[in-house]
């Protein structure tokens, strides 16, 4: 049965390899897309850390006074705090654009125990984090953009890095001059290896330097003290600004990357929705073609009956088509989407860092290759079954 | 065991076409002897495919009583009648209806993987039946690359694969021309003759029935006449 089913599968071999093509490029897409979402929300949902942030409840672009961590800090909920102030420069040309974060470095290394040091091909460390809680000029660089850069423009551990800033500009409109005191990795997919970290004094005094203004902040992030409830614990910080110039609104980490990634629309539901519309487009693709097989085999199921075949037997044949073809071609699409990862996964790190295709999405994109499978044989399946011999036998097609 | 291969009694079968109940079999009374070779005749419309059709177990009666066998095909269920036409009948269609997209020796393998042998034991006996119709040396063509008659000796030997004691045959040399239609006709004389099959063939064509012991004659869905070859009343009534 087996046999016959692989047979008429290949009877219009034109047919079947542009159906298994499409299968292909359907089950890829429907692996690359979620693994998009997955990459979009692993800082939302990849992290079980109790970390809170407060931003102005006006919107992540107003920012506070930096009075504010004081007051913050002086809630007996609350442990180590850091200033979390987004720079957004770029390193020589715009196209080589990477997060950079102003923080304080000791509460923002005690915050992210999840951050660790990187280590060179050798094993060894990449810098040391003590160095860049000592040096003012010091910064920290995630291991992506760190590897990329390193082959390309020779960045490494002790040299200095100019960033231009275009939110921030320095002096005359020259570059910011980091040192890259340390190279950090983490295996939690919410950290972003893309990113670099440097310290908020720096931050501040050039900006004395060049604009003549203490800067304010946009977020702060704290962790709560052991046991505490986090709801009164926002509830707390909100309310001592409520009163204030400025409204804060403090949420826990998940809720604060879900707002981030909500401020360019719903992306994930966007990207899923696009790779459900890939799925049903497939589902059709594939319905058609086994309903045009099926016809073409009406003579063929009247033939078998005719010899013998039970309505089970003739049912199972036309299922295992519909399995076979979604079977291959959505098998080589999983191939092709675990083969292609990394190579992906550098291209479109900056934009989806921790870009992967999970075990996960490889099991869910399995059984969606199932379900087409048996939705496209079970169609074509259930006609041949109930079709008499003599009504196959006499049909003209 | 009776000798009656077929014993149909007040059989009858009708078709509604366009809110039209068209009358196929009426009432018919038809006794089949046990190794005959039969040649059923009549005008279009009286019935002869219809009658084939219940006697394979392709379609069912709407009243009277029909054993093939001495079974009545009217008992069995779906599975029990797939299975039962697997071991009993062997099917020979005008078309040839061979499945193009597998081999001679394949298509003949195709009812013996129903049966309970092992894979050897399907292709050594297919290869048989192959043997049998003088197709050996073309088990692996397909049916596109065989002759009409050639493909016709193919469905031939697919249905005697399983042994089956009765062959139905549906104008088999409808779509042949005259030499390939004597092939054919002489090989399934052979059938009858030699292996004691009993052979029900559908046919338009007077030389074709010639090949045959008896020829049975229908008439607006019933029996008209049966002749044997000298002229005398038997094997069917």
């Amino acid at each position: 049965m087996l046999k016959l089913a692989l047979k008429n599968l290949f009877a219009h071999p034109v047919r079947t390899v542009l159906t298994f093509g499409s299968l292909v490029v359907a089950t890829f897409l429907v692996c690359f897309l979620a693994s998009l979402v997955t990459a979009l929300e692993a800082g939302v949902s990849g992290n079980e850390v109790r970390r809170l942030w407060t931003q102005t409840a006006v919107s992540l672009f107003s920012s506070m006074p930096q009075s504010y961590q004081s007051k913050i800090e002086s809630l007996p909920e609350v442990q180590a705090i850091s200033k979390f102030q987004w720079f957004g420069g770029y390193y020589k040309e715009q196209k080589n654009f990477f997060s950079q974060f102003a923080v304080d470095p000791e509460p923002f290394l005690e915050l992210y125990p999840e951050v660790d040091l990187a280590n060179d091909a050798n094993g060894d460390p990449l810098g040391s984090f003590q160095d860049f809680v000592a040096d003012r000029r010091g910064c920290i660089v995630g291991k992506a953009v760190f590897d990329k850069y390193a082959e390309k423009e020779g960045w490494e551990v002790g040299g200095t890095l100019p960033i231009i800033g275009t939110i921030f500009p320095g002096k005359d409109g020259a570059a910011w001059e980091f040192v890259i005191s340390a190279v950090f990795d983490a295996e939690e997919a919410n950290v972003d290896k893309n990113n670099i970290f440097f310290h908020w004094d720096y931050f501040e005094e050039t900006l004395k330097d060049v604009r003549g203004e203490v800067p304010e902040v946009g977020t702060f992030v704290f962790e709560p003290a052991e046991g505490a409830d986090l709801d009164a614990v926002c509830a707390s910080v909100d309310a001592l600004f409520a009163g204030g110039p400025m409204r804060t609104q403090t949420t826990t980490e998940s809720e604060f990357q879900r707002q981030f990634v909500g401020m360019i629309g719903n992306l994930p539901r966007f990207i899923a929705f696009l790779g459900f519309g890939v799925f049903v487009a497939i589902v059709l693709a594939c319905v058609n073609t086994m309903l045009m097989a099926a016809r073409e085999q009406t003579h063929d199921v009247g033939v078998l009956k005719a010899l013998g075949f039970s309505d089970g037997r003739v049912f199972g044949l036309m299922l295992t088509q519909g399995m076979l073809l979604c079977g291959v071609g959505g098998g080589l699409g999983l191939l092709i989407a675990k083969a292609s990862e990394a190579g992906f996964r550098k291209s479109i790190q900056i934009y989806f860092p921790g870009y992967q295709i999970a075990n996960e999405t490889l099991v869910g994109a399995a059984i969606a290759i199932v379900l087409v499978g048996l939705v496209s044989g079970a169609v074509p399946a259930f006609n041949a079954r109930r079709m008499s011999p003599v009504e196959a036998l006499r049909a003209t097609v | 065991m009776s000798q009656a291969m077929i014993e149909a009694k007040k059989l009858s079968k009708s078709y509604r076409r366009g809110g039209e109940v068209l009358e196929v079999l009426d009432e018919l009374d038809l006794t089949v002897e046990r190794g005959g070779f039969f040649a059923l005749m009549g005008p279009s419309g009286s019935g002869k495919t219809t009658l084939l059709n219940l006697i394979g177990g392709l379609d069912d009666a709407d009243g009277g009583e029909l054993l093939v066998d001495g079974t009545d095909v009217a008992d069995l269920t779906g599975a029990e009648l797939a299975q039962w036409r697997s071991e009993s009948v062997g099917f020979v269609f005008q078309g040839f209806n061979l499945i193009p997209v597998l081999t001679a020796l394949e298509n003949v393998m195709l009812p013996l993987s129903l049966a309970p042998l092992s894979a050897g034991e399907r292709r050594k006996q297919a290869q048989y039946a192959l043997e049998l119709v003088g197709m050996a040396d073309r088990m692996n063509h397909r049916p596109r690359q065989l002759s009409g008659g050639q493909e016709q000796r193919v469905a031939i030997a697919r249905a005697v694969a399983t042994d089956p004691k009765l062959l139905l045959a549906d104008e088999p040399t409808g779509d042949l021309d005259r030499a390939s239609a004597n092939q054919v006709l002489e090989l399934m004389q052979k059938l009858n003759q030699e292996l004691g099959k009993t052979l029900l063939m559908v046919t338009h064509d007077p030389l074709a029935a010639e090949f045959a012991s008896t020829q049975i004659h229908l008439d607006k869905g019933r029996l008209a006449e049966v002749r044997t070859r000298d002229g005398a009343s038997a094997g069917a009534r």
